[in-house]
């Protein structure tokens, strides 16, 4: 009878432990902590996404702007003027939390927000990318742009 | 202090950044173009990494070998004759063509050999490698790099005419017709219309020269990238300074693997060139009309998504790997035997096939789970669960604790009644 209870006991201490065992796992799901903006699949710049600090590779032209720029397809215009200096693979703009570049159709938005990163607009036959949402996990792929966001890709010395 | 540097250098290295630790200290890696208005070689980026440092006389020299593959193997532009650089004086692949049905074309004994290399490639692969499809490539090209179409669906009228400007092409894109002369270094393409087309072997020549010229200079760990799509590695070191291999991610087209990789090669001193149909396309009637078109059929063909070679010789590695785009599975594995090369093929499933490869060189990536949702519910699945569980144990143990110590005054009170 008493090795009975010890056993019950023992039962409850392992279904604890089992328990907090799955609790953990699926809490601290395994997430990225940098995003990787590459287009035609060479790093352009990357977001943090702890606080979302911005790194742009080495001698990209980045212009800050102190107002939302409008998108109208293969155009960015602030005050109705037309941004010049962005071209295919060249160039960033920014204003606070959005990123602005010129994927192979035209302008691809990329929002930070709350530790994610999303495609908010892309000119593209499917919106694929843009459908896709917010992660900080599985790597976002716009491919008719030649634009995507990878996360932690640090494992490897070089893709191809 | 020396250790130190060697840190900062790996660093440096994996960050992909041109770290100048100090001001005498030499880059470790240089990228081609330099800035954002300079010019562009080969049509694509290259970046060159080496450990030991690049001194100021190594960045030219492979500024050199970049700048006399990007001139001699051009097709679109002949000779610059203002130039301030005398290499783009020189008559190149475009002279050649020019004088097709006309003359010879004496070339620099680059130019002559990568020819005379493309056609021993072209016998040697009972005609999947053929440089002379040139016009065929062009038109395709034109298609389906277009501003119009380029991943998008091409309109009927602009397929069926491109179908019916290619196939006019049949005729003239035999490899046999080109003439070589040896002493003079000359090359005459015998038959009017045709015209040669070194874009799938020039950059794996860049590569393969490069390479040649690091050895030269004793450099042992570095890693030359010619846009992303031909390698050629020494070793790399590890935080204790030892030799390791490099690590290549393989792309993952479809999307279909975690980490955004379908794979990972732990490759050292070895080249490696890829082919993909996933950059250069457009679609019809569901099909995707790629850049690399199979020398029979005059179209491009479905087999695979991307395929990934590794060799010894860069120059071989690139050829081939557009060759093989070609060809059914069975057939490629064949080739590979006979020049001693290995691969990963993507196939059109997405599912991944390696051949020649040994376990230690390759670690495939995981499969995605069909739907990303099923993971945030199997997720909260285990949440939930794993919360049942505790709460069950806890009662289960709380309670026979209870019991035991209930027990435990019951027996005490009956001892003392006695």
């Amino acid at each position: 009878m008493k090795k009975n209870k010890n056993d019950r006991i023992l039962i409850g201490v392992l279904l604890i432990i089992f328990g907090g065992y799955l609790l953990i796992t699926s809490v601290l799901e395994k997430k990225g902590e940098v995003a990787y903006v590459k287009v035609d699949n060479e790093l352009m710049f990357s977001v943090d996404l702890k606080d979302g600090t911005f790194k742009p590779r080495p001698n990209e032209v980045v212009k800050t702007l102190q107002e939302m720029p409008v998108v109208e397809e293969d155009k960015l215009l602030v005050d109705g003027v037309i941004q010049t200096f962005l071209a295919f693979n060249q160039g960033i703009v920014r204003y606070e939390n959005l990123y602005y570049i010129m994927g192979n159709l035209g302008i691809v938005v990329i929002e930070y927000k709350d530790n994610q990163i999303r495609v908010k607009e892309e000119i593209s036959p499917y919106n694929i990318c843009s459908r896709q949402g917010f992660s900080d996990k599985q790597p976002i792929i716009c491919l008719p742009n030649y634009v995507t966001i990878e996360f932690n890709a640090a494992e490897t010395d070089v893709n191809i | 202090m020396k250790k130190l540097l060697i840190l900062a250098m790996i660093f440096g290295f994996y960050t992909q950044l041109n770290v100048s630790i100090q001001a005498e200290e030499l880059p470790t890696t240089i990228k081609f173009p330099e800035g954002l208005h300079d010019p562009k070689y080969l049509y694509t980026p290259v970046s060159v990494s080496v450990l030991e440092g690049i001194k100021p006389e190594d960045k030219e020299a492979i500024r050199t070998i970049l700048i006399e593959y990007d001139h001699l193997a051009n097709n679109f532009r002949g000779p610059i004759l203002n130039h301030e650089n005398p290499i783009y004086h020189q008559n190149n692949l475009f002279s050649i063509n020019e004088q097709a049905g006309l003359n010879p074309v004496v070339v620099d004994e680059l130019l002559y050999d990568m020819i005379k290399e493309s056609l021993d490639l072209y016998n040697e692969t009972e005609g999947y490698f053929n440089p002379a499809l040139g016009n065929v490539i062009d038109a395709w090209k034109e298609v389906i790099l277009s501003d119009e179409y380029r991943s998008l669906e091409i309109p009927e009228s602009v397929f069926t005419e491109t179908m019916s400007e290619v196939n006019a092409l049949k005729d003239s894109i035999d490899p046999d017709k080109v003439v070589l002369d040896e002493t003079q270094k000359s090359v005459y393409i015998s038959q009017t219309g045709m015209k040669l087309d070194l874009g799938a072997f020039a950059k794996g020549h860049a590569a393969k020269a490069i390479e040649a010229y690091l050895k030269s200079q004793s450099y042992e760990h570095y890693l030359i990238n010619i846009g992303s799509s031909t390698l050629s590695l020494g070793t790399l070191l590890d935080d204790q300074g030892n030799d390791r291999d490099v690590a290549i991610g393989l792309i993952d087209p479809l999307g279909i693997y975690e980490e955004g990789n379908s794979g990972t090669l732990y490759l050292r001193n070895k080249s490696i060139s890829t082919s993909g149909n996933y950059l250069q396309y457009a679609l019809y009637q569901g099909k995707k009309y790629h850049h690399i078109i199979s020398p029979f059929e005059l179209i491009p063909m479905d087999y695979y998504h991307s395929i990934t070679l590794v060799g010894d010789d860069a120059a071989t590695l690139d050829g081939l790997s557009t060759a093989l785009f070609n060809m059914p599975l069975d057939k490629a594995k064949e080739v590979l035997d006979a020049f001693n090369i290995a691969g990963v093929f993507y196939k059109i499933d997405g599912e991944i096939e390696t051949y020649n490869l040994s376990n230690d060189m390759f670690v495939l990536g995981t499969k995605k789970p069909v739907e990303a949702d099923v993971v945030k519910q199997t997720n909260t699945l285990y949440f939930i669960l794993g919360g049942v569980i505790i709460i069950g144990g806890a009662a289960l143990t709380g309670l026979t604790l209870l019991e035991k110590k209930k027990k435990g005054q019951d027996s005490h009170n009956e001892e003392k009644q006695e």
